[in-house]
């Protein structure tokens, strides 16, 4: 085929189509490695790059002031007494937490935990009066075995209005309301979150 | 993963550049007596078909996944712009347009499931109604089929002929789908369940997937999609059981079978031996890949430049081997962003498998994004001589409607599960 043109013009002319190529996929791939740090969808970077140290209830428990909720003795006064996820995060130290004022609570064992689905877990009801672990491990208080599940995964206690869950820097996540928590999240009668396989609910109650 | 709907626009606007970038290209190519206006023309129809289906959706759902389509049409505008170049320079002239008028059907396709197509869990009501369909597709393919290049897979009407294959696949992948899961929500490890009926279905459903793969190479000749189904159903089967020792046996056995295959059949021995050295018989069966090293070889870091290649010497170059022609006109820089944005939509595919919360939603997904990456791996590995050239087609790139159809019809299926998770509880 003839051809109109001389081949200099085609070669540089390719330089440009080239440039566009290269200027898509880096823009797509951009925009995938910044959603996948992104923090509200629970990506790997989102643990480590949250710019403070945050403290929260759970944290303070485990690092041996005070063994269970219970023990710190404080409640919740929001104003629909569910914003502990909201005043952990954000602050520094306890004290500034805006909605936690130092009196006694937790009014225990209304929740309970109801199995919706899990390959490990024979019984349909957890009762959840004190601080449970949920994991892998034998010394856990809920032993779930499947392979999506760490050998420390999550953690939850009993608050006024629900159940205070906690990831514990899990490999696979805990997911609520669809989205994978890297803070503690109060789980309200009726919602539901995922470990691994497992599937729970909250529910008012006695077991 | 985000995937909104304003670096959607980016993304779609960076698609347009390409595609009147290219055609402007193009117009330097169009033979004397031609219109330079027309590879612009074509270009603007995809472009504007494109842009018309991606605003109604991303106006109408605005949590949908607003990248896979501006992705999937990069690949496209990189495919079609070397389609439209090989069509002048092998002759063919209405290749380039006939693509571009595909590619907008196509495109109505996409649009015509996602509006249609509410609820995606009505696919698996109707599972074995696939499954007679696809059979019964393959049994007419079979008798009235027309023959071409040593395999029957096409169906004439007058000028046009398709290739019902394509879309027997999807329906073997949605029939699979709906068929592994009853397996899948009872319990993780179905090969150790208590209940024999449970154990035994499961060991049904894994031969029946290996001998469609085994009957497709035998009887069908088909070198290519044997490869592939064996794929998707080892994909499919593994996301579903969990059990990497049946993976490790499948693989073995298969291994084995395909040894005997090579062993006792003579169609397999001479794509094999094709394989090995092309050159041993370059005037006749290895023509075609002598031809394609010799195109490859002719590439280098940046390409001849579109336009410039020779890969019009390859024979029927615009159906199997339009990677070859775009490694040589783009060069290794151009080819592997190509491949960056194969592994970029076979990621979002997985991505939407590992997102939605309802277990056929997972499997139909994984099948149908392994079928995607299978079928991108075989004819990649195939045209590079890696592995024996089978007739599997580039998706979203190899000329041809049926294959741009199904293409698309996968990517409408996997937004509709995307989308529609959530919103449709079951």
């Amino acid at each position: 085929m003839e051809q109109s043109v001389s081949e200099g013009l085609l070669y540089f002319l390719k330089f440009p189509l080239l440039l566009l190529i290269y200027t898509f996929v880096g823009t797509a791939l951009w925009i995938v490695y910044k959603g996948l740090s992104d923090k509200s969808l629970g990506g790997r970077g989102s643990r480590s790059n949250s710019g403070h140290k945050t403290t929260t209830i759970s944290d303070i428990s485990n690092s041996g002031y005070a063994s269970t909720v219970d023990d710190l003795n404080v409640t919740i006064t929001g104003a629909n007494g569910s914003s502990i996820d909201q005043a952990a995060v954000g602050t520094n130290k306890l004290s500034e937490m805006p909605t936690v004022t130092g009196m006694a609570i937790v009014s225990a064992d209304d929740f309970y935990l109801e199995v919706l689905d899990s390959p490990s877990l024979t019984v349909r009801s957890i009762n959840v009066d004190k601080e449970i672990v949920l994991g892998r491990s034998k010394d856990c208080d809920v032993r779930l075995s499947d392979k999506f599940v760490s050998s420390r995964h999550a953690k939850l206690a009993p608050v006024s209005d629900g159940l205070l869950l906690k990831d514990l820097g899990s490999s696979n996540g805990t997911c609520y309301n669809q989205k994978f928590i890297d803070k503690p999240v109060v789980v309200k009668e009726g919602e539901e979150f995922v470990i691994g396989d497992n599937r729970f609910a909250c529910r008012r109650g006695k077991v | 993963m985000i995937a909104d709907r304003k670096s959607g626009a980016l993304l779609m606007l960076l698609d347009t550049l390409i595609l009147a970038y290219g055609s402007y290209i193009l117009s330097y190519l169009v033979p004397e007596a031609g219109d330079i206006w027309e590879p612009a023309k074509y270009a603007g129809l995809i472009a504007l078909s494109a842009w018309i289906v991606w605003g109604i959706l991303a106006l109408w759902k605005k949590n949908a996944n607003h990248h896979l389509l501006p992705i999937a049409l990069f690949i496209v505008s990189v495919g079609w712009l070397e389609i439209y170049h090989l069509g002048l320079a092998t002759g063919e002239v209405m290749q380039g347009p006939r693509q571009a008028i595909f590619t907008s059907i196509s495109l109505g396709v996409f649009l015509f499931i996602a509006v249609c197509l509410r609820d995606y869990h009505i696919l698996g009501d109707y599972k074995y109604v696939w499954l007679v369909v696809g059979l019964a597709i393959q049994f007419v393919v079979m008798l009235f089929g027309t023959t071409k290049y040593g395999a029957t897979l096409w169906i004439t009407f007058g000028n046009y002929s398709v290739q019902p294959v394509e879309f027997v696949k999807i329906m073997i992948v949605i029939f699979f789908a709906a068929f592994l899961r009853q397996f899948s929500s009872q319990n993780n490890n179905w090969f150790k369940s208590e209940e024999k009926r449970v154990r035994r279905r499961a060991l049904i459903s894994l031969g029946i997937g290996m001998a469609a793969a085994e009957f497709t190479l035998v009887i069908q000749r088909d070198l290519g999609m044997a490869l592939l189904l064996f794929g998707i159903f080892i994909s499919m089967f593994y996301v579903t059981s969990n059990r990497k020792d049946i993976l490790a046996c499948t693989f073995l056995l298969s291994s084995l079978g395909a040894y005997f295959c090579w062993k006792y059949f003579d169609h397999v021995q001479e794509r094999v031996n094709n394989w090995l050295d092309p050159f041993c018989d370059y005037y006749d069966k290895g023509h075609q890949m002598c031809q394609a090293i010799f195109t490859l070889g002719n590439a280098g870091l940046d390409g001849t430049g579109l336009g410039l290649g020779g890969a019009h010497n390859i024979p029927i170059v615009i159906n199997d081997f339009t990677f070859v022609a775009i490694v040589e006109e783009f060069g290794i820089f151009g080819a592997s962003a190509l491949i960056v944005a194969f592994i970029l939509l076979a990621a979002h595919y997985f991505y939407v498998a590992l997102k939605v919360k309802d277990e056929f939603g997972t499997i139909l997904v994984t099948g149908l994004a392994s079928m995607f990456a299978w079928q991108s791996i075989i004819n990649m590995l195939g045209v590079t001589k890696s592995i024996p050239m089978t007739g599997i087609a580039l998706p979203f790139v190899s000329a041809g409607g049926t294959s741009m159809v199904s293409c698309f019809v996968i990517l409408s299926l996997i937004w509709v599960i995307d989308a529609c998770d959530g919103g449709v509880s079951r």
